[in-house]
């Protein structure tokens, strides 16, 4: 860990002295985690898209200004999950539904996703039932494995209102999953 | 919470690695427009901008820095926008039946389809009546009923500044800003009073087609809002963006609510149909006029890029969501507005002192009329309206 995160240094050092090699290994490091997390929360594929490269963005913006000591990753993932929770709440309040074949008008064409297993398709679909303010906070603990406390930051929400967000969405997650057994 | 986390890594994520390419593509690019800063350089920024406010300073107060300013601007000014080369040197005609209004500076003008024109003097901004009998017209804090000819049929005169009045589908209704306000008029001038207290500066669209008066208008905030401005009841209600502009296509199914950047189309109970946006355009768009055809469900756009400085116009059917790029030109597109039949888009090109008509059907073909500030009295104007055949 470590390690990783000096070379991560290694790679914020090397990009702001215009290192294209390094950005890109910068981005290559971080883009996986912080496109499925933005998806995980959004449930849409070009948002997610969007979401992502827009916290890219903004963090090469603010690449000169960023305090190498501290890991790139929370940084990131701070921009990535507070603008999926906006842009989700944004489409819950106006109702968004897209018309058959109109799609490519919202977002360019993608491939059906390929199904990895009914656990992660019914995982997805349980998700889907949650808040977007509770499918963040399990985005955050359980994919991207941030302490409560780390959450609690990264969100700039009290610990204790972490706590319950997390027990609250882990209920209803469960709760889905085991309808969905049903 | 094992099978949690494995199941979060492996929930099938569209287009994994397509994205991250696109991502890289994108970052890639911002970043070799970027340059590392250095600390002489971050230090002379500051300074380089005091030498140019400075210079700016001078340029203004001294008469010799004006006549400097001066020549660079005609200079610039004559290699900025072209525009279409053999333009016609004046509006001739129209290409197609209808009268158009073009609103100028010096009041809006009528202009007939063998390119004869009157001027409205005296008023800001007109539109027409269903049937162009009529228009309404406004300026300061008055908004009036006349004749294609200039007759006033009825006036009324309201404290706060009045703006964006509008016709509705059977010429029984005139909707209006007053201030923040939304007023009500019958179509013979009586009858006036407040719909909704507070709104956003956007001239309200009236659905175009009955039975009944179902007006949208912007609220403070930029929600779209459809009402029946009979009864004052809420039939749907939308957000996204900051609308600009509202325009409903011509059999009242679907409304188009324009922002800087984004083109929301919505059903009149607020459902979403569709985005126009960054991505279905491909780069940072601003969209400065859009309009729906006469008839169908085409909508016609003008987008501009801001690193290209060129500006385009495209029209898309919402059936298949084909977007069909018909011109490109250097500079601002400001306006747009489609011929009664559906033939031809009327595009105002400030940049080029033009205004451009472009044929939407069959082999592409555009058609422009140059020097336009002079034609309409100085100033470029903005487009009314094409409305219907002379009655």
């Amino acid at each position: 860990m470590a390690g990783s995160h000096r070379q991560e240094r290694a790679w914020v050092r090397g990009a702001r002295a215009g290192s294209a090699t390094d950005l890109e290994a910068l981005f290559r490091e971080h883009w996986p985690r912080a496109y499925r997390a933005a998806y995980l929360v959004v449930h849409d594929a070009a948002a997610a898209e969007d979401i992502a490269q827009e916290a890219f963005l903004a963090a090469l913006r603010a690449l000169d200004r960023f305090d190498r000591r501290r890991p790139f990753g929370p940084w990131l993932h701070r921009i990535v999950v507070n603008r999926a929770i906006d842009w989700a709440r944004a489409r819950s309040l106006r109702g968004e539904v897209f018309a058959e074949g109109l799609l490519e008008l919202a977002a360019p064409a993608v491939e059906a996703p390929v199904s990895r297993g009914p656990y992660a398709d019914a995982t997805l679909a349980a998700l889907a039932g949650l808040s977007p303010e509770h499918r963040a906070v399990i985005v955050l603990r359980y994919l991207l494995e941030y302490t409560p406390g780390e959450i609690a930051e990264l969100l700039e929400l009290p610990r204790g209102t972490v706590n319950s967000r997390l027990r609250r969405g882990l209920d209803q997650l469960g709760g889905r999953l085991e309808e969905g057994d049903r | 919470m094992t099978d949690l986390r494995r199941s979060l890594r492996s929930v099938p994520v569209p287009d994994e690695e397509g994205a991250a390419e696109r991502g890289w593509r994108v970052v890639r690019a911002a970043f070799a427009e970027r340059e590392p800063v250095s600390w002489p350089r971050r230090h002379a920024r500051p300074l380089l901008a005091v030498a140019i406010v400075l210079a700016v300073v001078a340029a203004a107060v001294t008469p010799p820095g004006r006549a400097v300013v001066g020549s660079l601007r005609d200079a610039i000014g004559r290699e900025k926008v072209v525009g279409v080369r053999r333009a016609e040197p004046a509006l001739f005609r129209l290409p197609t039946s209808g009268q158009l209004i073009v609103d100028a500076r010096v009041g809006p003008w009528i202009v007939q389809p063998d390119g004869s024109k009157r001027l409205l003097h005296g008023w800001t901004a007109a539109s027409w009546s269903p049937t162009a009998k009529y228009v309404v017209a406004t300026r300061g804090h008055e908004v009036a009923a006349l004749t294609p000819h200039g007759d006033v049929r009825w006036s009324l005169a309201r404290r706060g500044r009045v703006t964006g009045a509008s016709w509705s589908f059977e010429g029984f209704r005139v909707a209006y800003l007053n201030g923040t306000q939304l007023r009500l008029v019958i179509g013979n001038g009586q009858g006036d009073h407040m719909l909704v207290p507070r709104v956003r500066p956007v001239p309200p669209a009236w659905r175009p087609v009955g039975p009944r008066h179902v007006l949208a208008y912007v609220d403070p905030i930029g929600g779209v809002h459809v009402i029946d401005a009979d009864t004052g009841r809420e039939l749907g209600s939308f957000r996204d963006g900051k609308p600009e502009e509202l325009r409903w296509s011509a059999d009242g199914t679907m409304i188009v609510a324009r922002s800087r950047g984004l083109l929301s189309v919505f059903r009149p109970d607020g459902t979403g149909i569709a985005v126009i946006s960054r991505r279905t355009l491909g780069a940072p768009p601003s969209i400065p006029a859009a309009a729906f055809s006469p008839s169908g469900h085409t909508l016609a756009f003008a987008s501009y890029d801001a690193r290209a400085n060129r500006s385009s116009v495209s029209m898309v059917p919402l059936a298949n969501g084909h977007v069909r790029r018909l011109y490109t030109g250097p500079g601002h597109f400001t306006g747009l507005t489609w011929s009664p039949d559906g033939k031809w888009l009327l595009v105002a090109w400030p940049d080029a002192n033009q205004l451009l008509f472009l044929r939407t059907r069959g082999p592409q073909k555009a058609r422009a009329v140059s020097d336009i500030r002079r034609q309409f009295g100085g100033g470029f104007p903005d487009l009314g309206g094409w409305c219907c055949a002379a009655q």
